[in-house]
């Protein structure tokens, strides 16, 4: 893995070795870089560049990434993008749900 | 210890000290937005009312769209044209947040959003915020401590440096002062 940059849990599990790494989460406990408590697949994390290695949890196996130091801009993997893209249109649904919520108020008050 | 800094980016960085100001103004310092018109330049003002800022040519990002630019990404000036923000350069995202901390430590549930300046649940009055992390497709409408922006975790370091858009709109005519940020993260 490369160091600065943002990598999904599921990869940094694949990237680990980890046998069916989609099938652990929820079900065993999962600790990436210090990060304990991860349940999602879909968890963004930021691997830094101060560590030469990762160390991934799973259940009572401890495994290690190596870490390339990066420097420059930091850089998101391509499962990391999908999961920015999918977080973005779920904020937006969020955002037109608000605004659908205010003009129905502004109707009512127009009516009353 | 652990330690939060702030800077606004620029040709150079400007901190934003304990008792400074983010201003979000028209063209010019002190220079006023037009209601539902967003921030065309962003300044880091002293608490004697100075342009702290001024030297260093600071990044400024201006809202244009939640979802018109290319798949429905949100779209953001930067200052030459509007452009999808997750095209938008790590320089280019006008706010930097540093934490520290003097042992190696991870972290995580990191937010950042805007609120009255009183209770973190409660939404600046009459003002549109949106703020993005560096690399995201979308804003957030980041007001109140109920809807921030979710930033990355971040593997154990002793230093951790997150990358922010932010933009703000008046809704009412009149200065906002009851209009501040808040981070919060967990570290382990």
């Amino acid at each position: 893995m490369k160091g600065n940059t943002k990598y999904t849990a599921l990869e940094i599990l694949t990237e680990a070795g980890v046998e069916n790494p989609s099938e652990v989460f929820g079900k065993v406990a999962v600790t990436i870089a210090g990060i304990s408590g991860i349940v999602n697949p879909d968890h963004v994390i930021l691997i830094g560049n101060e560590e030469e290695k990762a160390v991934v949890i799973v259940g009572n196996e401890a495994k290690e990434v190596a870490v390339e130091k990066r420097d420059g801009d930091q850089e998101a993997s391509e499962g990391t993008k999908v999961v920015l893209e999918a977080k973005g249109r779920a904020e937006t649904e969020k955002i037109e749900a608000r605004e659908a919520e205010k003009e129905e108020k502004v109707e009512v008050k127009v009516e009353e | 210890m652990a330690t939060f800094t702030w800077y606004l980016q620029g040709t150079s960085t400007t901190t934003i000290e304990a008792t400074d100001l983010i201003q979000f103004a028209g063209g010019t310092f002190g220079s006023a937005i037009t209601v539902n018109a967003y921030n065309s330049s962003t300044h880091v003002e002293s608490a004697g009312a100075a342009d702290d800022s001024s030297a260093n040519t600071p990044k400024n990002n201006k809202f244009i769209s939640q979802s018109g630019g290319t798949g429905g990404d949100s779209q953001v000036d930067v200052g030459a044209g509007t452009v999808d923000i997750d095209s938008v350069t790590q320089a280019n995202c006008a706010l930097k947040i540093n934490f520290a901390h003097g042992s190696s430590v991870a972290v995580s549930g990191w937010t950042f959003y805007a609120y009255d300046g009183t209770t973190p649940a409660t939404a600046p009055a009459n003002i549109d915020v949106r703020a993005a992390e560096y690399q995201e497709a979308n804003f957030t409408q980041a007001e109140g401590s109920g809807s921030p922006v979710s930033l990355a975790d971040g593997g154990a370091a002793t230093s951790h440096d997150r990358y922010i858009m932010v933009s703000a709109s008046p809704l009412t005519v009149g200065l906002k002062t009851a209009f501040a940020f808040r981070t919060e993260l967990t570290y382990q």
